[in-house]
């Protein structure tokens, strides 16, 4: 009964070009816990990220999500088994404004036919029309409802990331996968989004798996914390424990790294 | 005469729109690089012209059945070559699609050592002339209305986003790969529903109208259009078939060869100083809405 | 046996031509991610050039050639300056750039074909030397043949050498991996950019010389079909790399001799493209090319 996580990963390995960038990684998540990845640059954590969500296959191992085996699946089809992510880089369609960028979130949750769809009969008005009140409700969520009509690369920075995870929450997910969602905040805005994460794992009843740099975010937000360096998992716990970890600390300070 | 010949003209101008539209499909909204569209016309064209003329008993009937078989045809036909050809990235597709109309020109020359009656390089004669005005016009009418309430519904949103980011599309849930196979193989269908009207308007097919030329030129169209916009492909055909068109009129005898040396300058000018093409990606009138 | 010895010998000469303009296509890719439809229209200028010094300017052969390539590469710089590098510099999309070329090259064929120009007939191609066959092994060998590959060696040789032992060689590498660095490591990228292309086309005019001398019949659309082939032949060894244009162009050129000679005359030109979709479908990196991921 312990053992039982949401997601099982056991002994998942990935190699590039010879480069181990991930090497025989165990871990449980437990459903409803807020668990963060930490780990020098190029530890290998977006790669793990990358195998749990499709975008790159493992050479061995296996992930195992609520009892099924989604190891080999691809991208679209682990979203829509429940999981969702956000990009380290942020991956917004930047071309298209706030309001389409969460409606195309939607979109597969939509489910009238091509035909209805051509000849705009049946559902598709009444779908339509909910879909879209459900977006402004979405919205109105994060407090981005008056900014429906502007272009995502328009926002200001701290506002896209925020538009990111509220497109992976349109995705009904029940694990949601951020990578280093703090990147390029400030002070106050990560604030504001230690908040929000705290926010939407309440009312949204989510198991959060969030790879970090800052260690503010991750000591405060994360109930445990897994650590990661040369692509292998060097430690394991409760955020005091890791601090004091010298495993931890030689991985950091051994590349000059100073932890907040 | 010249009224006919006008009607003739704006005839076929709808005809290039379908095709064309059916290739914004394809790379304006869904960013596939394809440069064998003109192959799949030709599929169409051929193909309702063999039927129509093996089957010219049956009149008018023949030529719906044509039509539809046309249609059908080059949407499996497309389907199929797509399945291998779409995991190739935008440069090499548009390689292997350039390649591929290649490949179908060369096998349409060579078609009378299979069905005689298809001419070969010397081209198929004798099809019957069922294509009118109102046919044509209803046809081009009936695809914008499909194209439209498409692209402003779950699948057109699929399409644009998998334009605007693949790897965004697929972490939102949507199969990239088989939606880009469904919009490739729809657009070429457009082309193949063209084609068949085409045979059926001039009477007279060859090879040589559906080469690669003919696939840059409706490239060509829809970037002077403006991908992903409707109201533009469809402006952009009809303007690109009058002006070549009528600079073949104006033009006296002696500069008339002129006129192909005109039109590349035009073009050379057009993408230095508006790229996006006359409407970018904006529609205008009934065509625009949300998405 | 002694049929399939010669049609070795045919392909090679056709695949020299090929690997000529097929360089051209590989570097300025390499270079700036353009397929440059105008490139076989060089190729075609390059053909009249030699066959106007030949008959007009009473020049030799290889003053021919060099005047060719001359004023092919003038030719190509001028259309680079003029046509793509401002496209360049705005930062449009690739689309733009491509149609671009598109519109250079119905340009140039079109203007040529002009009747105050060169005219839309075919021209026979002089050849200003005396043709000796040699019987080697009982194959016959025509000094056409023996010259088109010694021309073509030369200039391969330069080539190399001038990318490989040359600090510009370096440079154009260097612009082809990363331009921005490139750029900040102080080379003057325009200038590589430009050099590139008047490379590309002093080989492909080359290439139109000696095409005119084996197949002496030129027009203004020849470029054409040797363009996309010789294209085809840069995606076969690999985009963008220099030798696999090389061994692509021999592979491409043999195959079509021994599909005219062995299966029908018919089919050569699909035969090109069909290699195209295989190599596509199967490796389409090509043959010396490596594959790229993704980067997430």
């Amino acid at each position: 009964m312990a053992e039982e996580g949401i997601l099982k990963i056991e002994n998942l390995n990935k190699s590039f070009d010879g480069l181990k960038a991930v090497k025989d990684f165990n871990l449980i998540l437990k459903e409803g816990e807020l668990c963060g990845l930490i780990g020098p640059n190029g530890a290998g954590k977006t790669t793990v990220f990358n195998l749990i969500t499709g975008f790159y296959k493992p050479d061995s191992g296996k992930i195992i999500f609520q009892n099924k085996d989604i190891t080999n699946l691809l991208p679209h089809q682990i979203v829509h088994l429940g999981i969702s992510r956000t990009f380290q880089n942020i991956r917004l369609f930047n071309n298209l404004t706030v309001l389409e960028n969460i409606l195309f979130a939607f979109n597969y949750q939509i489910n009238y036919s091509t035909t209805e769809s051509i000849l705009r009969i049946g559902n598709f008005k009444k779908v339509e029309k909910e879909v879209k009140e459900k977006c402004y409700q979405f919205l109105k969520l994060f407090d981005l409802e008056k900014k429906v009509n502007i272009l995502a690369k328009n926002l200001p920075y701290g506002e896209m990331r925020k538009l990111e995870i509220a497109r992976a929450l349109a995705l009904n997910p029940k694990l949601l996968l951020l990578d280093e969602p703090s990147c390029g905040m400030t002070i106050g805005e990560t604030s504001l989004l230690m908040d929000l994460i705290k926010f939407i794992k309440e009312k949204f009843k989510l198991t959060i798996f969030i790879i970090e740099h800052q260690m503010r975010v991750i000591m405060n937000l994360c109930e445990r914390i897994v650590v990661m360096d040369f692509g292998e998992i060097i430690a394991e716990g409760k955020p005091e424990e890791i601090q004091n970890n010298p495993k931890v600390i030689a991985a950091y300070l051994g590349r000059e790294y100073a932890l907040h | 005469m010249i009224n006919l010949y006008i009607i003739q003209i704006f005839s076929y101008a709808c005809c290039i729109t379908i095709s064309a539209l059916g290739l914004n499909l394809i790379y304006g909204y869904t960013g596939l690089f394809s440069l064998g569209h003109a192959a799949f016309m030709g599929i169409g064209a051929y193909l309702s012209a063999l039927l129509t003329k093996s089957f010219s008993h049956y009149g008018y009937f023949i030529y719906i059945g044509a039509i539809i078989s046309s249609v059908i045809f080059t949407f499996l036909i497309s389907y199929l070559i797509a399945i291998p050809i779409l995991k190739l990235k935008s440069d090499y597709l548009g390689i292997a699609t350039l390649g591929f109309g290649i490949i179908v020109k060369v096998l349409l020359d060579n078609s009378d050592k299979v069905f005689s009656q298809m001419g070969g390089s010397r081209g198929m004669l004798g099809i019957p002339n069922f294509t009118n005005l109102p046919i044509v016009l209803f046809s081009l009418i009936l695809i914008i209305l499909i194209m439209r309430n498409l692209i402003y519904s779950k699948f057109g949103r699929n399409l644009i986003a998998i334009r605007e980011d693949e790897n965004a599309a697929y972490a939102m849930g949507i199969n990239v790969y088989k939606q880009r196979l469904l919009a490739f193989a729809l657009g070429c269908s457009f082309a193949g529903f063209s084609g068949a009207l085409y045979a059926h308007l001039y009477c007279f097919l060859h090879p040589s109208n559906f080469d690669f030329l003919r696939s840059i030129d409706l490239m060509l169209i829809i970037v002077l259009g403006g991908l992903g916009s409707m109201s533009g492909t469809i402006i952009a055909s009809f303007l690109w078939v009058f002006i070549l068109e009528g600079l073949r009129i104006i033009l006296p005898q002696a500069i008339l060869d002129w006129r192909l040396v005109i039109y590349p300058l035009l073009l050379i000018l057009l993408m230095l100083l508006r790229p996006q093409g006359i409407f970018g990606n904006k529609e205008i009138l009934w065509l625009k809405k949300e998405y | 046996m002694n049929y399939f010895f010669q049609q070795l010998l045919n392909g090679f000469q056709l695949g020299s031509v090929y690997a000529l303009i097929s360089l051209g296509y590989t570097m300025i890719y390499g270079i700036i991610r353009l397929i440059n439809f105008a490139h076989g229209d060089i190729f075609m200028l390059g053909a009249y050039f030699g066959f106007y010094a030949i008959t007009r300017l009473k020049f030799n052969f290889l003053l021919a050639i060099i005047f060719s390539m001359v004023l092919c590469m003038i030719i190509n710089v001028i259309i680079e300056k003029v046509a793509y590098a401002p496209l360049r510099k705005k930062n449009v999309p690739r689309i733009n750039l491509l149609i671009t070329a598109i519109g250079v090259s119905f340009f140039l064929e079109n203007f040529t074909s002009l009747k105050i120009i060169f005219g839309p007939d075919y021209q026979p191609y002089p050849r200003p030397f005396k043709i000796i066959t040699f019987d080697f092994l009982g194959l016959t060998i025509s000094s056409i043949q023996i010259i088109v590959f010694l021309i073509t060696l030369v200039l391969l040789l330069i080539l190399d050498y001038l990318i490989k032992r040359t600090k510009i060689g370096l440079a154009m590498r260097a612009v082809s991996y990363d331009k921005e660095t490139a750029l900040l490591m102080g080379i003057n990228v325009d200038n590589i950019i430009s050099l590139t292309f008047a490379l590309g086309a002093a080989l492909a005019g080359a290439g139109g010389v000696l095409y005119g001398i084996c197949y002496p019949q030129i027009h203004p659309y020849m470029g054409i079909m040797p363009g996309l082939k010789a294209f085809v032949a840069a995606v076969l060894g690999g985009i963008g790399i220099i030798s696999g244009a090389v061994l692509g162009s021999y592979i491409i050129g043999m195959v079509e001799v021994f599909t005219a000679a062995f299966i029908s005359s018919t089919f050569r030109d699909a035969i090109a493209f069909a290699i195209l979709i295989i190599v596509l479908l199967t490796r389409p990196q090509g043959l010396f090319g490596k594959e790229e991921g993704i980067k997430l």
